[in-house]
C-alpha cells in the first residue's frame, strides 16, 4: 500500500516536470508526458468553442442608431391637437357656463402639457445616452479591454457589450469546468495482488483515485453553470432591445395618456420603457462593466488549469502549501456573481423603478411579478 | 402631514446609520487571528481581491467630479422646483404648487443622506477630498478582515477534505479485497472488507458537506470583494438618479442597497467572525493508521475497531472539527445577511422606493 503511493508520487512528480520546464514552450509542440498535451488540447478546444459561441453569443453592437424623432414628432403633433381641442371645448364651456366641461378641459390641458414635458425629458436623456461614456466609466475602471473599440460611443453599445464578454467568458469557464470534468476520466487506479501460493491469493484495487464525491460534485456544478447561463440569455435580449423598448413603449405611452380611459395604462408603458430603456441598460454597463475588468478571462483560466491540476495532486499527496488556484477561483467567483446575485440585483432595482414610476404615473406594474411568471 | 412623518422617520434611520459609521471607528482596523493553518496565504488572497484604494475610492478626478455632479444636479433641481414654485404660485395652480412643495422636500432630505453619510465618513477619515473618503481604513480593514475569515475557513477546511478524500479511497481499496482459496481448481473466495462500501457512503456525504463549506466560504470572500469595489458606486448613482423626480425610485433602491450591504453587512460579518471560532484547525482523519497485516487476517477484529472507529473517532472528529464550527458561521453569515436585506428594504422604502419593502424582492433573493 505504501509502496503504491510513493510510486503514485513519483510518477505524477515525473508528469510535473514539464511544468517546471516546458512553460515557455508552445501549446502546440506535442509533449509524450501529457500535460503540456492537456494544454494544447484544452487552448485548441477552447479556441473551437469560442468560435462557435462568438457566433451565438457575440455582442450585439448597435452600429447605427436613429434617434426615434419620427415617433416623438408624431406624438407632439397628438399632444398639440389635444391640447388645441380641449382648449376649443373650454371656450365652449366658458359660453354655455358649464363646470362640469371646464374641469375636464382643464385636466385634459395638465395631462397634455405633462406629455410633453415627458416627451422633452425622455428624448434629453435619450440624446444624453448617445454620448460617448468610454471615457468616464475608463476613468473608474468600469470599461472592459473588449469595449475599449471605437465602435462602443453610446451607453446602448457599451451595455451591450458589457453583457456580450460576459457571456463569452462565462461559457469559456463552462468549457473549462467541462474539460476538468472529462480530465478526471484520466484519473489513474490501483491494483495489488498477492499470491504467496498456488491456489491462494489476496488482491484489491481502486478503479479510480478520484474520489466518488467529486464526480458528484463536477456533474451539480456544470448542471446549475449551464442552467444560469441560458438564463442569462434574457439579460442579452432585454438590453439588445433596450432603444427599441424605449422608443415604442413610451411613444405607446404618450399616445395612450392622452385619452381619459387609457391614461393608467399609457403611464404603466412609459414606466416600462424607460425602466428597460434606460435605467437597465445603465445598471448592465456598471455592474457587468465592473465584473468583466475583475474577472479573469476564459483563456487565462485555460493556460492556469493545467496548473492547477498538478498542484490539487500534489496538494493531495502531501502538500504542506494550501490548494489554491488563485485566478481560477476568482475566475469562477466572478462568473457565478455575475450569473446569480448580480442579475437579481439589477432586476430588484429595475422592479423598484418601474413599480414606483408606473403608481405614479398610470397604473402599477411590476416587473419582477411578469419576469417570474414567464420563468 | 404625511411628508414630514415621512422626514422625520427618514432622519431617524440616518441617525441609526451615523451612529453605525462612528463604531466603525472604534472597531479594529484588522485584527486577524493568531496564525493557524493558512493564514499567510489568506491574508495574501484577500488583499489581491480587497484593495485599499479602488479607481472608484481612490480620490481621482472622477470621483471628486462626480460628487460635485451630484450637488450641482441637486442645485439645478432646487432652481427649476423653486421656479415652478414661482409659477404655481403667480398662477394660482394647485397640482405645480403642491409638486413644487414635495420636491422640495425629497432635495432637503437629499442634502441630508450627502451631508450625513459623505460627511460622517470624511469625518472618519479626516481626509478632505470626497472621493478618498472610502479609502477610509476601517473600511477596507472590516471587509478585509471577513475576507480574511472566510478565506482561512475554505482554507483549512480543504486539509480535512483532503483527509476524507484520501479515507474514501483507503476504503474502497479495502473494500475490493478479495481473499481466494482454490488450491486445486476448485475452492472459495470471499471480500472480507466489503461492507466497508456502506461506510464509504457516508464519507461521500461528508466529503459533499465540506466541499460546499469550502465553495461556500470562497463565495462569501468574493461576494465581499465584489460589494467592497462596485457598491461606492451605487452611493454616487443613487444620489444623481434620487435628485430626478422620475428616478427617484432608482435611486432610492441604490442608497438602499448601498447602506445594507456596504455599510451593515460587513459590520453584522465582522461581530459574528470576531464573537465566534477564529480557524478551522485540520483535522486528521485515523484511518490510514487502521489497517495492518493482522487487521486484514482477522476480519472479525478489524470489523469491530472500525465500527468503534467509525462510530466514536470519525464521526466526532468531523462533526466538531468541521460541522460546528462552520454551520456556527452559517448560521451567522445567513442572518447577517438578513438583517442587511431587511434594512436594505427599509431604507429604499424611506429614501424613494416604496416597492422595495412591500414587494419582498428581496427576501425572495435569499
Amino acid at each position: 500500500m505504501r509502496a503504491a503511493s510513493i510510486f503514485m508520487t513519483i510518477l505524477l512528480l515525473v508528469l510535473a516536470l514539464p511544468i517546471a520546464y516546458g512553460a515557455s514552450a508552445s501549446p502546440l509542440l506535442p509533449n509524450a508526458l501529457g500535460v503540456n498535451g492537456l494544454q494544447a488540447y484544452a487552448l485548441s478546444h477552447y479556441q473551437f468553442v469560442k468560435s462557435l459561441s462568438s457566433q451565438a453569443f457575440s455582442s450585439p453592437l448597435l452600429t447605427s442608431i436613429t434617434p426615434p424623432v419620427v415617433d416623438m414628432g408624431l406624438a407632439f403633433i397628438v399632444v398639440i391637437m389635444v391640447i388645441s381641442i380641449a382648449a376649443f371645448i373650454y371656450i365652449l364651456a366658458s359660453i354655455i357656463n358649464s363646470s362640469n366641461a371646464k374641469n375636464w378641459a382643464k385636466i385634459q390641458i395638465y395631462e397634455a402639457l405633462l406629455s410633453m414635458l415627458l416627451l422633452m425629458i425622455f428624448l434629453g436623456i435619450f440624446y444624453l445616452f448617445l454620448t460617448n461614456p468610454s471615457g468616464s466609466y475608463s476613468s473608474v475602471g468600469l470599461l472592459p479591454n473588449e469595449c475599449s473599440t471605437p465602435s462602443i460611443n453610446t451607453l446602448f453599445n457599451l451595455s451591450a457589450c458589457d453583457i456580450g464578454t460576459f457571456s463569452n467568458n462565462a461559457l469559456g469557464y463552462f468549457d473549462l469546468m467541462s474539460v476538468v470534468a472529462l480530465a478526471s476520466g484520466g484519473a489513474p487506479g490501483i491494483g495489488v495482488k498477492f499470491s504467496p501460493m498456488t491456489g491462494f491469493g489476496i488482491s484489491m484495487k481502486l478503479d479510480s483515485v478520484m474520489p466518488d464525491g467529486i464526480e458528484g460534485m463536477l456533474g451539480t456544478g456544470l448542471s446549475a453553470l449551464i442552467f444560469f447561463l441560458v438564463l442569462n440569455n434574457l439579460q442579452l435580449i432585454l438590453v439588445s432591445g433596450s432603444i427599441l423598448f424605449l422608443t415604442f413603449f413610451i411613444t405607446l405611452g404618450v399616445f395612450a395618456r392622452l385619452f381619459g380611459i387609457t391614461r393608467t395604462f399609457g403611464g404603466a408603458m412609459i414606466a416600462f420603457g424607460i425602466g428597460l430603456g434606460v435605467i437597465y441598460p445603465l445598471l448592465i454597463s456598471i455592474t457587468y462593466g465592473f465584473i468583466d475588468v475583475k474577472m479573469i478571462s476564459a483563456s487565462t483560466a485555460f493556460s492556469a488549469a493545467p496548473f492547477a491540476i498538478a498542484d490539487m495532486m500534489t496538494f493531495i499527496y502531501g502538500s504542506s502549501l494550501p490548494f489554491l488556484p488563485t485566478q481560477i477561483v476568482l475566475g469562477l467567483g466572478y462568473v457565478v456573481a455575475g450569473l446569480t446575485f448580480i442579475p437579481f440585483i439589477n432586476f430588484i432595482i429595475l422592479d423598484a423603478f418601474i413599480v414606483d414610476f408606473s403608481k405614479a404615473v398610470g397604473e402599477k406594474v411590476s416587473f419582477m411579478a411578469l419576469l417570474s411568471n414567464f420563468i | 402631514m404625511m411628508a414630514s412623518i415621512k422626514r422625520s422617520n427618514v432622519a431617524r434611520h440616518l441617525s441609526v446609520i451615523a451612529m453605525l459609521l462612528i463604531m466603525l471607528a472604534f472597531l479594529p482596523g484588522y485584527a486577524h487571528a493568531a496564525g493557524s493553518g493558512y493564514s499567510n496565504e489568506s491574508a495574501s488572497f484577500c488583499s489581491g481581491i480587497i484593495q485599499k484604494t479602488t479607481t472608484i475610492t481612490s480620490g481621482n478626478l472622477l470621483s471628486s467630479s462626480t460628487f460635485v455632479i451630484s450637488i450641482g444636479l441637486v442645485a439645478l433641481m432646487f432652481a427649476i422646483v423653486g421656479f415652478t414654485y414661482a409659477i404655481g404660485y403667480a398662477f394660482g395652480i394647485g397640482p405645480l404648487l403642491n409638486f413644487s412643495k414635495t420636491e422640495l422636500g425629497e432635495i432637503g432630505i437629499t442634502l441630508i443622506i450627502i451631508i450625513v453619510l459623505l460627511g460622517t465618513m470624511a469625518a472618519i477619515t479626516g481626509g478632505t477630498s470626497p472621493g478618498r473618503i472610502f479609502s477610509n481604513y476601517n473600511f477596507y480593514g472590516i471587509f478585509n478582515k471577513d475576507c480574511y475569515v472566510m478565506t482561512l475557513t475554505a482554507l483549512n477546511t480543504t486539509s480535512d477534505f483532503r483527509g476524507i478524500a484520501i479515507t474514501q479511497d483507503i476504503f474502497s481499496l479495502m473494500s475490493s479485497t478479495k481473499v481466494s482459496i482454490d488450491p486445486n481448481y476448485f475452492g472459495f473466495s470471499m471480500f472480507p472488507f466489503v461492507g466497508l462500501t456502506v461506510i464509504n457512503q457516508i464519507i461521500k456525504m461528508m466529503m459533499e458537506f465540506t466541499g460546499i463549506i469550502i465553495a461556500l466560504f470562497f463565495g462569501i470572500s468574493i461576494f465581499l470583494a465584489i460589494i467592497y469595489g462596485l457598491f461606492p458606486i451605487f452611493l454616487y448613482v443613487g444620489i444623481v438618479l434620487r435628485t430626478i423626480p422620475w428616478t427617484r425610485a432608482a435611486g432610492g433602491a441604490f442608497l438602499g442597497l448601498f447602506i445594507g450591504f456596504y455599510i451593515l453587512l460587513p459590520l453584522l460579518i465582522g461581530f459574528v467572525a470576531t464573537a465566534s471560532f477564529v480557524s478551522l484547525p485540520p483535522v486528521s482523519f485515523p484511518a490510514t493508521s487502521l489497517f495492518t497485516i493482522s487487521s486484514v487476517l482477522n476480519p472479525i477484529a478489524s470489523l469491530t475497531g472500525l465500527a468503534s472507529l467509525v462510530n466514536s473517532n470519525m464521526i466526532i472528529l468531523f462533526i466538531e472539527g468541521v460541522v460546528a464550527p462552520s454551520i456556527y458561521v452559517i448560521i451567522g453569515v445567513v442572518i447577517s445577511i438578513i438583517l442587511s436585506l431587511d434594512f436594505a428594504e427599509t431604507m429604499g422604502d424611506y429614501l424613494g422606493a416604496p416597492s422595495l419593502s412591500s414587494s419582498h424582492a428581496l427576501k425572495g433573493l435569499v
